[in-house]
């Protein structure tokens, strides 16, 4: 159990009939978490009007039906409550943005489809499947469909690992958190934790595919 | 074998994605051990959740720290109500810039940036045109705004450091004037910007 902030407190505490009290609790938390609102907004922004635009709204939406959210975090405080305004914060930012430009745009998008290849291509570079040569009948064809084959394959080999070594490497590789930011996350002792574990892992997989008969990307 | 796994995977899966408060108590580390489990197997399958499990994380981590200034506690209620001022009513380019060359920035602002170059009303040639001004050490990055005599947007540009030269494409007239001003967002919402000042373009 998580103890509440004194500005959510009082927040909470006042009653809905004393708007005075409330427009002073509210400023209070306003104050205290506009640093971390904007950090959010910004993040899911590309410029200062969006990002002015995001915090307006999640500050709006953060008041709404008499303070919900909160209320709801003040029942069950389960986490710090920075982390959950982050959270909850982050989302709100992408609804908005969602809702006035459409799903496919945004900050996600391209960046996130650049990465997301990232942990197939580095396992495979690991394990030497990059280096596939065209062979002269097939030409590129044959190329694009070994190494779709090696990629099912490499898919198919990550679902045999346990949930928290996918994380790990989903973390790592889709992701690109860095070895000092998962070993936070997913309670390792140090970064060093992290990159032994990777290359065990990683070392699992090769010999997964090895026994599938997968041994070298040269026909 | 591998299909065996892959339909136990499927089979254990949890079908929810995590909500706010559950993506949260993972970052903090404050789950007990067979929620955080089966928060783990499936975050390792739902790139959703995953996506947005690292991305608060990473936000989380890289807060900016509060200011260490001391604001005393009766002026707590007027910074809050000028954050929200500020946010009501943002500063909007293509105001009225007409009068003097010096002026314009309303009372109730509370800092202001201090302009470099170029000096009010000089005569640059535009192949020299460039603007600076004086680090604002809460800015959050600043926004530089030309405008013409009547007032209307020129070019608009973004910035981190404390100087900038217009690209070739912005087109100022020679003899000509213009107005320019820098404006900055601070970390805890307040707003601080430069005087208005006036300048026009010489012949090479």
């Amino acid at each position: 159990m998580t103890l509440l902030p004194r500005s959510l407190d009082r927040l909470l505490a006042v009653s809905t009939a004393d708007i005075d009290a409330i427009d002073v609790a509210w400023r209070a938390f306003v104050t205290e978490h506009t640093r971390l609102l904007l950090h959010v907004a910004r993040s899911v922004s590309t410029n200062h009007d969006d990002t002015m635009d995001a915090y307006t709204f999640v500050l709006e939406q953060l008041r709404a039906e008499e303070f919900r959210r909160l209320r709801e975090f003040a029942a069950d405080p389960r986490s710090k409550l920075t982390t959950w305004l982050v959270v909850v914060a982050r989302r709100l930012c992408l609804d908005l943005y969602r809702r006035r430009y459409g799903r496919n745009r945004g900050i996600e998008s391209s960046a996130r489809r650049a990465v997301r290849r990232r942990l197939r291509d580095l396992v495979a570079e690991d394990l030497e499947f990059h280096d596939l040569p065209a062979t002269h009948t097939g030409g590129g064809a044959e190329l694009a469909v070994r190494q779709a084959e090696l990629h099912l394959a490499l898919d198919e080999a990550l679902l045999t690992l346990l949930p928290q070594d996918r994380l790990l490497l989903r973390l790592r590789f889709d992701d690109d958190l860095s070895a000092h930011e998962i070993a936070g996350l997913l309670d390792y002792p140090s970064p060093f934790h992290v990159y032994r574990r990777v290359n065990v892992v990683l070392g699992q997989l090769r010999a997964l595919l090895e026994r599938r008969g997968i041994e070298n990307a040269i026909p | 074998m591998l299909a065996i796994h892959r339909s136990a995977l499927n089979l254990v899966m949890t079908p929810q994605h995590l909500t706010p408060l559950q993506i949260a108590a993972f970052i903090d580390r404050s789950m007990s051990r067979a929620d955080r489990a089966e928060s783990e197997l499936h975050l390792s399958g739902c790139d959703r959740c995953r996506e947005e499990l690292a991305a608060c994380a990473r936000l989380s981590a890289n807060v900016p720290p509060q200011s260490r200034r001391h604001v005393p506690w009766r002026f707590v209620g007027v910074l809050a109500a000028a954050v929200l001022v500020a946010l009501v009513v943002r500063p909007t380019v293509g105001r009225d810039e007409r009068g003097s060359s010096r002026e314009r920035t309303s009372s109730a602002e509370t800092s202001r940036i201090v302009t470099l170059r170029p000096a009010a009303d000089a005569g640059i040639p535009r192949s020299m045109l460039s603007f600076a001004w004086r680090a604002d050490e809460h800015s959050t990055g600043y926004r530089v705004i030309i405008t013409s005599d009547k007032g209307e947007p020129v070019w608009t540009a973004d910035v981190d450091s404390t100087q900038i030269t217009p690209p070739d494409s912005v087109i100022l007239g020679v003899g000509a004037r213009y107005f320019w001003r820098v404006e900055t967002l601070h970390a805890d919402g307040s707003a601080a910007q430069s005087p208005t000042t006036a300048f026009h373009i010489v012949a090479e």
